[in-house]
């Protein structure tokens, strides 16, 4: 069983934007996030740009945290964003609207992991990316 | 002057305050001191205060939109790299690049260039593509 996402990232409300990791396996995971007024990342009623790039990293990181937990780590690892590349973003989630977002790792070098990441809102793409996260255990 | 049209979303939350602004054509220099006590740090990270990289990106969205007298909308980024970790308070001023460049003369995209750095740490470059709201 995955473990609730505050055992899984160190990130805690207002810049917590996964819910929930509803599967995941060595390589990839599905992530869920219904869209708080409370986030920082809220503007005008809408998830900005920043909070859709913030959602696909956390739930890189999420991925990176069940890993590391599987292999007996006591608490989540920090992970940060060393690279965001070929980032395209179509529309900008409402305050109600749930993301779901998909998260397929790449190659690791050291503590540095490659992914991709998208986000659908009802099925739409909303954004998607590649990314370097730097995970630090 | 601030008006309610400026009042950007990182400056309404007080994640900064703006300390000087120069602004030439397409392209602008602006000095920015990141406020500690700002919410965002409540949760980013609870034990370790770190400056959202993403946060960089939304700066870099609004500045791109002050040179060119509206918001912008990011519609991509062909590249965003954040080569050190910025902490709130390590520096006294951080100092963003920004040019913003339309695709076609007259056009609502714009080309957008930017880097973040500090007295003697580069943070952060991005390359992208904007679009007039």
């Amino acid at each position: 069983m995955i473990p609730h996402i505050t055992a899984l990232i160190p990130h805690r409300h207002p810049m917590l934007l996964v819910d929930e990791v509803s599967h995941a396996d060595s390589l990839s995971c599905h992530t869920v996030y219904t869209v708080s007024a409370e986030c920082f990342l809220v503007d005008g009623g809408r998830l900005s740009e920043a909070g859709l790039v913030e959602n696909m990293a956390q739930s890189a990181s999420a991925l990176a945290g069940w890993h590391a937990l599987l292999n007996g780590a006591s608490g989540p690892p920090v992970g940060t964003i060393g690279e965001v590349s070929h980032l395209h973003i179509h529309s900008l989630p409402l305050v109600g609207q749930t993301l779901s977002t998909e998260v397929s790792f790449g190659i690791a070098v050291g503590s540095i992991r490659t992914l991709t990441a998208s986000v659908t809102v009802n099925g739409v793409l909303a954004a998607s990316a590649r990314f370097k996260i730097n995970i630090e255990q | 002057m601030t008006t309610a049209n400026n009042i950007t979303m990182l400056r309404r939350k007080r994640y900064f305050r703006e300390m000087s602004a120069h602004i030439d054509g397409g392209s602008g220099i602006f000095s920015l001191s990141i406020n500690p006590s700002c919410t965002v740090f409540n949760g980013h990270f609870p034990s370790q205060a770190v400056c959202p990289g993403v946060c960089g990106i939304e700066l870099v969205r609004e500045y791109a939109g002050r040179i060119v007298g509206g918001s912008l909308r990011i519609t991509s980024i062909s590249k965003c790299r954040f080569t050190a970790i910025l902490r709130p308070g390590a520096e006294r001023l951080l100092f963003l690049n920004v040019s913003a460049v339309p695709l076609v003369p007259g056009g609502s995209v714009y080309a957008v260039e930017a880097t973040m750095s500090g007295r003697a740490v580069s943070y952060m470059s991005l390359r992208g593509e904007m679009s007039m709201i």
